[in-house]
């Protein structure tokens, strides 16, 4: 279980989050916002690529910090970003991703390949990073995320650039791991998530605006879509 | 257009892998430069010269140019003999030749005895053949006029012999004569032409142009057709031609400030070193030029002459930029440009200029890359029955060269609709398995930030660097070489045996010079003759007293033995040993670790490998580890090549002697042996480049950018260097050369050494703290 408390966020004197409370456990999380909301701190604050300012993060029921390096054991993350080695092949670079990760030698090829095959870029692996589109690095960076299987899966706009199909394939691979995982989505695009996500979270100027099951927020909101709920929520910025 | 000029230069600005090429490039090219220079003659021989010259009237160069070149190959003549000598009886008929083909050699006995030391470089040898090229040269320049004289003869005769009566061969012929009639006023000034004559022959800097040109046009068309930009950039108003006229202008004007910053660099490199002489003289006033029909004066010609290398280069650069336009691959695009460079050299080199397809060979891109030639060349060609000068058809067809190929470059652009680039999909069957960590950042450092280039580019660098070097030794050197490979090691009965009687022997001819100046029968004459004779003799005294004088320290040390010292002090005293090696692993080691650490944050892979278990201390240490290896390899390839050449000219003999058996190592511990020197000078280099490499891993966790780190490296590690390695020495002690020269600080000024030492060990602990800190820096 992944717990936030209280959580605040400054770069200098601008208020990036502002009091975040959450908590989640298995299943598939939405973080809805648009630019500048605060979705990829809120994403690298749980990585620990940044420290809150004032407020806790728990894993497990313990502070994130206090887990040392174990803590990234658990965790999976595709960010925003797209970076890669250009030079090296997408075999190469999951290959160096999986090592990193502490997986052992003889289990590496085929978890390489079980990552590869679940985002269908297992044809493309021998190919340099440089040549592929968009896309295909964007599954590379989903891919490189699920390698050892983490419990914690964070996923920071993860179905940029991907066609249609891409998107579909993407949202069942996902919703196969919603069962004994805790994923997390960081998106602002609605209905990529809809009907995947089990509670969805309104992030507006750093602050949690809204947070819930889809069917309570179309209530709550008294609409009929989720593309409503965040006209509604974020219609002044629009 | 000025907007789109000024987008096109700050685009170029942001390739670093551009700017990395043309840093590495221009470093390179003056560093073979430099070395060149001095390979056979040092610079500071020509300095010499010239200062002399410029001493003398314009009308006596002449004289005292033949006066000392035939001083100088007497004295090579005397040093042969006192060598022979050593042995007189077995080469008895061999000196009695040397005399007879040399009579006048006897002239300058007196003044070898009492002074042969080289004048302008450090052995006689080279003194010769210097003066032996500077006589070559006046020579010529004495004779220019007779040689104008005498085309206008030839012209007369050859115009009378039915063979030339054609039409044609007529207007050539007189053609020739007037060519040169006009020549007849122009003044010599007996001068040197060396350092501007290396400055544009010089081959390297033409083909580091070349790639230069070449990298640029392709940045500036690949740039927009990677990105999948230039279908955008045709759909606006002013992308439709505009653009690819800005792109001409800036390849043209990177072209010329490149060209120009290379070839003032050179100049003044020279200048400063041997000078440049009078720029006001004419051209005709350098021996090679004396072909030249051009009527200008020196500082004309080096205009003509960057001018020159300016439009051939844009030329080229034109042709890359229609190839990068027509080609839909970028790898094709450097195939085609290799394949039309083979094919050039192909026909410049195979091509008789006699055989029917001589134009090939003169309308050729390595023809006009040779700039200097083709203005040191007077020559007509037949171009289609009409005779032109090399000159004017170079010019011709590089103009009309420039213009049509800008207009094809303009014709592709605008016609051609779809500029998408189709990628090479190579599958990589045989890609290289990467199992581990620490393979992946080897993998990263060798392929992905070149350092493997670097390794192959530094051996060839050091190899081109030493292969030429040859080292002369004089009769006395030579001597004591011979006296010191007998003699070498502990102090035995033998050796004893041996220095008493060769003190006997000097004694004996000290004897017989006194008894002939006693001996009142024989004429002043004769005995001038006869003493000159034992004095020749005599010359291995001086050496033998140096032995005598290890010799009699021994005696008192008992832990000294006898060593050749020639090869340790040159290797640990002389700076032309460690200076430029220094300086190289310098260069080396900035461009090879700038990018170890910032290659993660510039790919923003750190996002992704710093949150894995093993993304933080264990890659870092992976990091610090393959720092390490590549210290060692550059070290390896710097140092080491100078010792291996040493070893192969004079021997590392006595490496377990105590350091007290070489006199200029007196000072130091007498338990050190020379060997345990090669393990301190190898340790302190090791720990001064493992500190220099610590800071900058830290520059790089601090700046994490690639070229800010790069630039701050090269201005701490390189520069103070260089500016050493250009006689500036107040940076000496202030830098970190000592610990780069560290034997020699040992011995001059230990404190200063150890002070340093101190000082690295510290900024290497205080820098890599630092790095572990910062590289998973939590904002």
């Amino acid at each position: 279980m992944l717990e936030m408390k209280n959580v605040y966020k400054n770069y200098g004197t601008y208020q990036v989050l502002k009091h975040v409370d959450l908590c989640l456990d298995e299943g598939i999380y939405a973080l809805l916002g648009p630019n500048g909301s605060g979705k990829s701190t809120l994403m690298k604050l749980i990585c620990r690529q940044l420290k809150p300012t004032k407020g806790q993060i728990l894993w497990k029921h313990k502070k994130i910090d206090d887990w040392g390096q174990h803590y990234f054991l658990d965790i999976g993350y595709a960010p925003q970003q797209q970076g890669l080695y250009e030079d090296m092949t997408g075999l190469q670079f999951l290959t160096y991703m999986a090592l990193l990760k502490g997986i052992e030698k003889k289990k590496l090829k085929n978890e390489v390949n079980r990552v590869a095959q679940l985002v269908n870029m297992d044809k493309f692996l021998k190919q340099k990073c440089k040549t592929y589109s968009g896309g295909m690095k964007q599954r590379i960076l989903v891919a490189q995320a699920l390698l050892n299987n983490p419990s914690l899966l964070l996923l920071d706009e993860p179905t940029t650039g991907l066609d249609p199909k891409e998107r579909v394939s993407l949202r069942n691979v996902l919703s196969h791991l919603s069962n004994d995982h805790i994923v997390f989505i960081a998106t602002h695009v609605v209905s990529d998530v809809e009907n995947l996500a089990k509670e969805i979270v309104f992030l507006k100027d750093g602050i949690i605006v809204g947070k819930g099951k889809k069917e309570d927020l179309l209530k709550q909101f008294q609409v009929h879509c989720l593309e409503d709920v965040y006209l509604k929520i974020f219609g002044d910025d629009i | 257009m000025m907007p789109l000029i000024k987008y096109e230069f700050i685009k170029m600005r942001g390739r670093k892998s551009f700017i990395v090429i043309l840093i590495l490039l221009l470093l390179s090219q003056f560093f073979l430069f430099s070395v060149s220079l001095n390979q056979k003659i040092p610079l500071s021989a020509y300095q010499k010269f010239h200062q002399t010259l410029l001493s003398l009237p314009n009308e006596k160069r002449y004289e005292f140019t033949k006066k000392e070149y035939e001083k100088y190959q007497s004295f090579m003549i005397l040093e042969q003999l006192t060598q022979l000598r050593q042995n007189e009886q077995k080469n008895a008929s061999i000196i009695e030749e040397l005399l007879q083909e040399n009579p006048n050699v006897e002239n300058y006995q007196q003044e070898y005895i009492s002074n042969h030391q080289p004048q302008y470089t450090s052995s006689l040898e080279q003194d010769a053949q210097f003066l032996e090229m500077m006589f070559d040269e006046m020579t010529q320049l004495k004779t220019y006029f007779q040689y104008i004289k005498d085309i206008q003869q030839q012209a007369q005769q050859l115009s009378g012999i039915s063979i030339f009566q054609s039409h044609q061969n007529q207007n050539e012929i007189e053609r020739s004569a007037k060519d040169f009639q006009k020549l007849t006023h122009v003044e010599v000034t007996y001068d040197i032409q060396y350092p501007l004559e290396m400055v544009f022959s010089f081959d390297f800097t033409s083909l580091f142009l070349v790639i230069i040109v070449l990298s640029l046009s392709y940045y500036l068309i690949m740039e927009e057709r990677e990105n999948g930009l230039m279908n955008l950039l045709k759909l606006s108003q002013n992308g439709y031609m505009k653009v690819i006229i800005a792109k001409f202008i800036v390849m043209f004007l990177i072209t010329s400030i490149i060209c120009f910053l290379v070839y003032a660099g050179k100049l003044g490199y020279m200048a400063w070193n041997c000078g440049l002489g009078d720029l006001s003289r004419s051209i005709q006033s350098m021996a090679h030029y004396r072909q030249c029909p051009l009527q200008m004066n020196v500082k004309q010609w080096i205009g003509l002459m960057i001018g020159f290398k300016i439009l051939v280069l844009s030329l080229l650069g034109i042709i890359m930029m229609n190839l990068c336009l027509v080609l839909k691959n970028r790898i094709l695009s450097w195939i085609s440009i290799l394949v039309f460079f083979v094919v050039e050299v192909f026909s410049y080199l195979m091509i008789h200029p006699l055989s029917s397809l001589y134009l090939l060979k003169y309308i050729n891109m390595i023809s006009f890359l040779q700039t200097d030639i083709y203005l040191k060349t007077y020559r007509y060609i037949s171009v289609f029955g009409l005779p032109t000068t090399l000159y004017h058809l170079h010019i011709f067809i590089i103009i009309a060269g420039l213009i049509f190929g800008s207009i094809s470059c303009i014709c592709i652009y605008v016609c051609k609709r779809d500029f998408s680039l189709r990628n090479a999909h190579f599958v990589f069957k045989h890609c290289l398995h990467l199992s581990s960590l620490c393979s992946f950042e080897f993998y990263k450092m060798i392929k992905i930030q070149k350092v493997g280039f670097l390794i192959i580019l530094s051996l060839f660098l050091q190899y081109y660097q030493y292969h030429h070097v040859s080292v002369y030794m004089d009769s006395e050197s030579s001597i004591y070489q011979s006296y010191m490979q007998y003699l070498q090691g502990p102090l035995t009965d033998d050796k004893i045996k041996w220095i008493e009687q060769q003190q006997d022997y000097f004694d004996s001819l000290h004897q017989q010079i006194e008894k002939i100046e006693n001996n009142i029968n024989l004429t002043s004459q004769k005995k001038q003759s006869l003493k000159e004779n034992i004095s020749m003799k005599l010359i291995g005294e001086n050496v033998f007293n140096d032995v005598k004088e290890q010799y009699e320290w021994i005696q008192k040390h008992p832990q000294a033995e006898f060593v050749y010292e020639r090869p340790y002090e040159e290797y640990f005293l002389s700076s032309s040993w460690s200076l430029a090696p220094s300086l190289m692993l310098m260069i080396f080691l900035s461009l090879s670790l700038y990018q170890v650490i910032n290659i993660e944050y510039e790919n923003h892979v750190n996002e992704v490998s710093q949150i894995t278990i093993n993304g933080n201390h264990r890659i870092l240490e992976l990091k610090i580890i393959g720092c390490v290896i590549i210290i060692g390899i550059g070290m390896s390839i710097f140092y080491g090549t100078p010792l291996i050449f040493l070893h192969s000219v004079y021997g590392f003999s006595s490496l377990g002697a105590s350091v007290i058996s070489i006199p200029t190592f007196r000072s130091l511990p007498s338990v050190l042996t020379l060997g345990h020197l090669f393990l301190i000078d190898g340790l302190i280099k090791f720990i001064i480049c493992m500190s220099l490499t610590s800071f900058l891993l830290m520059i790089s966790v601090k700046a994490r950018h690639t070229m800010t780190t790069l630039f701050i490296s090269l201005c701490l590690f390189v520069i103070p260097l260089f500016l050493i390695y250009n006689q500036i020495d107040c940076f000496k002690d202030i830098s970190f050369y000592p610990m780069l020269n560290c034997i020699q600080y040992c011995i001059e000024n230990p404190i200063l050494l150890i002070v340093q030492i101190m000082i690295s060990i510290i900024v290497m602990i205080l820098s890599l703290k630092k790095v572990f800190q910062q590289y998973f820096h939590v904002l």
